[in-house]
């Protein structure tokens, strides 16, 4: 306290002033857990709660709420359905082979000289053992039987026990199959007109002489 | 201060006890001068910092924080007083002062603590008038408007409360000098 206390009417009013203004004191320790208390339905509310409350009784949010919830089935629908479909049509396909029943088939299915049964290695092996080499002629248009030259001049050196006829034809057809060179084809000419005729001539002579005179 | 404020006005508590740790020294000791009780002041309190929270997007930065403070504590108290019906105008009387005690003159934090005490014997009508003409700083004018009554009511209640202190002050000096 400054001054000394006053005496008089009109110095009070400063003493008191110089004094008190400004003067603080602490609060209880336990004031802010009141207010905190309090503060927080009054204040919170006003900002938090009041907008979820808006929320949660907006027809919008549950509107929003339902769509979402419709696109959700209506997109795991189709995916159960397109994805079930292709699965079973795989399963179908699978079937045979991962059905546990079809190893309980008939013996003769298993057998390796049957018929019904396509086998590659099976069936070459049996083609070979029936058809020897170069014993197949190959037809007309039947090119997968046609051979190189080179396939069957080393077919003929290593084949030395093939019979004579294979042989034989192996010589025709490297000769079908010889290239005609130019010489060649020089030599032959171009049948004429006049050739012809004398060739009929020749044919003819002594036949048919009025088909001569004709011509004459 | 000014950092602490936008985060009150978006109500973060953090901010909002920073702000209050700021603001209580001061508005309790106004709050003093007012009410006798501590359970008065922690309640007067109490109220206040909910209603400036509650208020502060209203607070326009014209005046100091503090000051915006105080007038929303007293306006408080004020409201307190005519709820309880604890002061009357008409009653022009002296009180009867009762002297309590004996007060230490070698703490000057008692010393204020004595003002106080010697502000709170007045009664509450001389009371509200001497706080807030002398130490607030209103005018009697503003007074009359604030309670409702008339400037030379205003004068009167303020006279006699210096009347009143200084008597105080003349026993209690008296008391001192026993002790």
């Amino acid at each position: 306290m400054s001054g000394r206390l006053p005496e008089h009417i009109d110095e009070i009013e400063s003493f008191y002033k110089e004094n008190l203004e400004g003067f603080e004191s602490l609060p209880s320790p336990d004031l802010w857990s009141k207010i905190d208390a309090s503060l927080s339905p009054a204040v919170e509310s006003k900002v938090g709660s009041a907008a979820q409350k808006s929320i949660w009784k907006s027809k919008w949010f549950w509107g929003g709420v339902g769509a979402i919830a419709l696109t959700a089935i209506v997109i795991a629908g189709f995916y159960a359905k397109t994805v079930g479909v292709r699965n079973s049509e795989i399963d179908s396909i699978n079937k045979p082979f991962l059905d546990p029943d079809v190893k309980k088939l008939p013996p003769r299915y298993e057998d390796e000289n049957a018929p019904s049964v396509y086998s590659p290695s099976k069936v070459s092996s049996s083609v070979k053992s029936k058809a020897p080499l170069g014993d197949v002629e190959p037809k007309l248009g039947d090119v997968k039987n046609i051979k190189s030259t080179q396939q069957i001049s080393v077919e003929k050196n290593d084949s030395a026990t093939v019979p004579n006829k294979i042989n034989e034809t192996v010589e025709r057809l490297e000769e079908e199959l010889k290239p005609i060179t130019d010489e060649e084809h020089k030599e032959e000419p171009e049948p004429s007109k006049k050739n012809m005729i004398e060739r009929l001539k020749e044919k003819n002579k002594g036949k048919n002489d009025l088909f001569l005179k004709k011509d004459k | 201060m000014s950092e602490i404020l936008p985060l009150v006005l978006k109500s973060d508590r953090k901010a909002q006890y920073e702000f209050y740790m700021l603001l209580v020294p001061r508005l309790k000791g106004v709050s003093l001068r007012y009410l006798k009780s501590k359970e008065e002041v922690e309640d007067i309190l109490q109220e206040t910092f909910l209603s400036i929270f509650s208020n502060i997007a209203t607070f326009k930065g014209e005046s100091k924080v503090e000051t915006w403070a105080t007038r929303i504590l007293i306006n408080t108290i004020l409201q307190k007083f005519n709820r309880d019906k604890k002061y009357a105008f008409s009653d022009v009387e002296d009180e009867v002062i009762e002297d309590k005690g004996n007060f230490s003159v070698t703490d000057s934090n008692l010393l204020h603590e004595e003002l106080i005490q010697l502000v709170n014997k007045l009664s509450d009508s001389k009371k509200i008038i001497f706080n807030l003409y002398v130490i607030e700083g209103y005018s009697h004018k503003e007074i009359a408007e604030l309670l409702n009554i008339t400037e030379s009511t205003s004068k009167t209640q303020l006279f006699r409360a210096k009347e009143t202190l200084i008597e105080l002050h003349k026993k209690m000096n008296h008391v001192r000098t026993i002790a």
